[in-house]
């Protein structure tokens, strides 16, 4: 493949595939509706079969560890383990219906479930060390985060209203004003930055996710 | 802003931008991990590609691009942990040719843009495990990020590494703001591609951005206006529009 199509067909794919979901938007005639439902499916099924190569990535990485006895390398047995017995369990033994099947349904909710919300409840411990970090008073923007999350916390805290009951307002205000205001000026800027970079990337001159010289 | 596209095209107007920091970093991150002789990490964030979120990968792909295009530069190994599985062959072309323009082939590992988990918390135990492990010296974050980000900017302070990070979602901002060295917030991440490429037609384009901006704001202090006039003219135009 020459370096011209290489570096052009992707462009004029992209271009092709984002007019026809801005034509489904306005563009009411069934048979186009149903070329782009079609294309969508398409690009779902493509995504698909990514996962597969995923797979053959994780599992090369993780068998070279295993043969090579590098550190950690029980990590990745439990890891090659959990990943083709749980494929095989819920796709051949459950008929592709996964948690429908005993075994599956066993090592899903008693196993990844209690893992997954572990992982998830380390943002507690997490969020106090980054805040300790970030309230630190070293600067007057630290100052004012500082004091307006003080403020905050306790105001939403069931001890807040009972020390003094005019910390609710304050609190609400806090959240409804200044907080909100600077919010939504990042939220008009993103909507802008979205549309901006979409025009450039239907124009073909957003080039940076092809690779670098692209 | 296609007019502004059209002027830069031209030659009309030559725009510029202002300094982004956080993009600024980059360099100093990779840098520092080179002089270390310990590896990067890169993230694209956790967003699908067909989703309204997409782009916000998009514009961490173009980062990536930058970063490891610096690490073939420098000799130094970039980790790029992937949890949407279509981004995978995206993140290795993009390496691949970063590699390859930096005269550096034969030093890319396709094993090192590594697919950990579609799972979104399976993925933050495999980026946070691998932070650790690879002791990273540079911790980049540009892409979506929802409640896993916390985890990677507190596993990247524990690893010790410098952390440039950034993100459109507005609710995880703090936290990166809180965590990281630098932080992109909202839009600059999306306009990456542009200041990181130097392409004055691109930069054209944020150019238009601002001034639609501009006219954001100034229809925000006319609309305010009149609602405090009693007058809500302009709240039914803009209704109807949109």
């Amino acid at each position: 493949m020459s370096v011209a199509i290489r570096r052009n067909l992707p462009l004029v794919i992209t271009f092709i595939a984002g007019m026809l979901m801005i034509g489904d938007y306005y563009i009411k005639v069934p048979d186009f509706n149903k070329l782009v439902a079609d294309w969508l499916k398409f690009v779902n099924v493509a995504a698909t079969f990514a996962v597969v190569i995923g797979m053959v990535t994780l599992t090369r990485i993780h068998a070279r560890r295993l043969s090579q006895h590098k550190e950690g390398w029980h990590n990745s047995l439990a890891l090659i383990i959990a990943l083709y017995g749980l494929l095989i369990t819920g796709l051949v033994l459950g008929e592709g219906k996964f948690t429908a099947h005993p075994t599956y349904a066993y090592w899903f909710n008693n196993l990844y479930v209690p893992l997954d919300s572990t992982i998830f409840s380390m943002l507690a411990f997490y969020i106090a060390s980054a805040s300790y970090r970030a309230f630190r008073a070293r600067s007057a923007e630290a100052t004012v985060l500082l004091i307006s999350a003080v403020v905050v916390m306790i105001g939403r805290a069931p001890i807040g209203p009972a020390i003094w009951s005019d910390l609710v307002p304050i609190t609400s205000w806090i959240m409804a004003v200044p907080n909100t205001a600077g919010m939504r000026g990042i939220v008009i800027g993103v909507a802008l930055g979205v549309l901006s970079m979409g025009v450039r990337v239907l124009l073909g001159r957003e080039r940076g996710y092809l690779g670098p010289g692209a | 802003m296609l007019v502004t596209l059209y002027l830069t095209v031209k030659g009309t107007r030559r725009p510029t931008i202002r300094k982004i920091s956080g993009l600024d970093a980059i360099q100093e991150a990779v840098g520092r991990a080179t002089e270390m002789g310990r590896p990067i990490h890169f993230s694209p964030g956790i967003a699908g590609l067909a989703t309204d979120t997409g782009p916000q990968t998009l514009a961490g792909l173009s980062v990536l691009a930058h970063v490891a295009e610096l690490a073939a530069r420098y000799k130094a190994t970039v980790w790029t942990t992937i949890r949407q599985a279509e981004v995978q062959p995206l993140a290795t072309e993009i390496v691949r040719q970063a590699y390859l323009k930096a005269g550096a082939q034969d030093a890319f590992d396709p094993d090192k843009i590594i697919y950990l988990s579609g799972t979104q918390f399976a993925y933050a135990s495999g980026v946070v495990g691998l932070m650790h492990r690879e002791k990273v010296a540079a911790n980049i974050m540009i892409g979506g990020f929802w409640a896993e980000s916390l985890l990677f900017a507190e596993g990247g302070y524990q690893a010790g590494a410098i952390q440039v990070a950034g993100t459109a979602n507005t609710a995880q901002l703090p936290f990166f703001v809180a965590a990281c060295d630098y932080c992109l917030i909202g839009e600059e991440i999306l306009a990456a591609g542009a200041y990181l490429s130097k392409d004055p037609v691109q930069i054209g384009a944020i150019w238009g951005q601002d001034l639609g901006k501009a006219i954001t704001i100034i229809i925000l202090a006319i609309g305010i206006v009149l609602s405090l006039a009693g007058n809500n003219s302009l709240w039914s135009l803009l209704g109807k529009l949109w």
